[in-house]
């Protein structure tokens, strides 16, 4: 009997602190605590600090390495890589824009050439 | 009691368009450029104009309650799970090309002779990568920002912050343009190309996409429809940009990273 009744007050106490903290969710959103926008604002700041301490410096640090690495392959390679194999890279339907020979940014950019002719020895 | 709007007319209109959308793309792959693909990408423009302008229309009328504003949020968060499995699929196709390349790729990935046009991983993609994760932790800013905007400065500072973030999206998007413009592969260059440019091509329309949803959402804010409780569009948009975010992750890990030769 005293089990039941201590099983009752656990219960009962459980409701009510969910329904607490149901109305506390519900309703925290437009009535808050001086601790809540502490929180908030120290949390605002933490995340701008992170920007300008760990963000940034990782910025420049990807940018001086691009251009190291691009530099170094530019350096080493100054007539291009070398291209893959034509075998995969034949048309064998036109495409939908320009003379339907180009892919879209060969032929919107027309940088570098995106599909390679057959080797003349072969042919 | 549910908070349900009354009816509209978008959600026809929209699915009519996405319809059009569809099949006057593959008529213009056949038979060359079709007007009405540039009639029905508008009508889908135009049912998102409206249709969100309705709900914050409503939203001013008093409809978005604590309540309501979670089942929007439950809409956004059940939209990015679709973006998830869409580009889960991608992935699979990837992972099965890549995990078990075929006797025409000379049983290796990235396939034979591909070793020098790839795009070396540690170059623009890592700063790709670095881009992106500080446009994640500028957009958290943000928000904790417009979560304490009380008529005192961050308001202002929240602001600066989304305009950091969509700037550094745009700058994602220009090196990835510069990068597709410079290859040496493209669509067509075997089954790498296929699985590498649908699955960059759709992030960075993704990225687009979301850009372009942070950008609308900044204009939103300016003209002061958020308060510092009810902003489900911001949260929105930052959960989608996230989501991009997690897809780059990937994407740079499994496709960049470990497609690339040892």
């Amino acid at each position: 009997a005293l089990m039941m009744q201590s099983l009752k007050l656990l219960t009962a106490a459980r409701l009510v602190r969910s329904a607490a903290a149901q109305q506390a969710r519900l309703s925290h959103h437009y009535i808050r605590t001086e601790a809540e926008v502490k929180s908030y604002e120290n949390t605002a700041k933490m995340w701008s600090a992170l920007t300008f301490v760990a963000a940034l410096p990782c910025l420049i640090f990807g940018l001086y390495n691009m251009e190291t690495r691009e530099h170094e392959f530019h350096e080493s390679h100054p007539d291009g890589p070398a291209l893959p194999n034509w075998e995969w890279n034949k048309i064998t339907k036109p495409f939908p824009w320009g003379d339907g020979k180009q892919p879209l940014f060969e032929y919107l950019f027309q940088k570098h050439p995106q599909v390679y002719p057959p080797p003349e020895s072969d042919e | 009691v549910l908070n349900v709007p009354g009816y509209s007319v978008w959600p026809l209109i929209g699915s009519i368009g996405a319809f059009l959308i569809t099949s006057s793309s593959v008529f213009w792959w056949h038979n060359g450029f079709s007007w009405l693909f540039l009639v029905s990408f508008f009508v889908v423009l135009g049912t998102m104009f409206f249709w969100w302008r309705d709900i914050v229309n409503e939203g001013f009328l008093g409809n978005h309650t604590v309540s309501f504003n979670s089942y929007l949020q439950s809409g956004i968060i059940l939209f990015i799970l679709s973006e998830v499995v869409f580009f889960g699929s991608f992935f699979w196709g990837f992972f099965h090309m890549c995990w078990a390349p075929a006797e025409e790729l000379g049983f290796c990935w990235p396939p034979y002779s591909f070793e020098e046009v790839i795009i070396d991983p540690f170059s623009v993609p890592l700063l790709n990568t670095i881009i992106l994760l500080s446009s994640g932790v500028t957009v958290t800013a943000c928000h904790f920002f417009i979560l304490v905007s009380e008529n005192n400065n961050n308001w202002f500072l929240g602001a600066v912050f989304w305009g950091v973030t969509i700037f550094l999206g745009v700058v994602f998007l220009f090196l990835q343009v510069e990068e597709y413009a410079e290859s040496y592969l493209s669509f067509n260059s075997s089954v790498y190309g296929s699985a590498f440019f649908i699955l960059t091509g759709f992030h960075g329309l993704h990225v687009t996409i979301g850009a372009i949803a942070l950008s609308v959402v900044f204009f939103r804010f300016l003209t002061k429809s958020f308060s510092n409780f009810d902003h489900v569009g911001f949260e929105g948009a930052a959960w989608y940009w996230h989501f991009v975010d997690v897809v780059w992750l990937f994407l740079f890990i499994f496709v960049y990273w470990l497609g690339a030769p040892v």
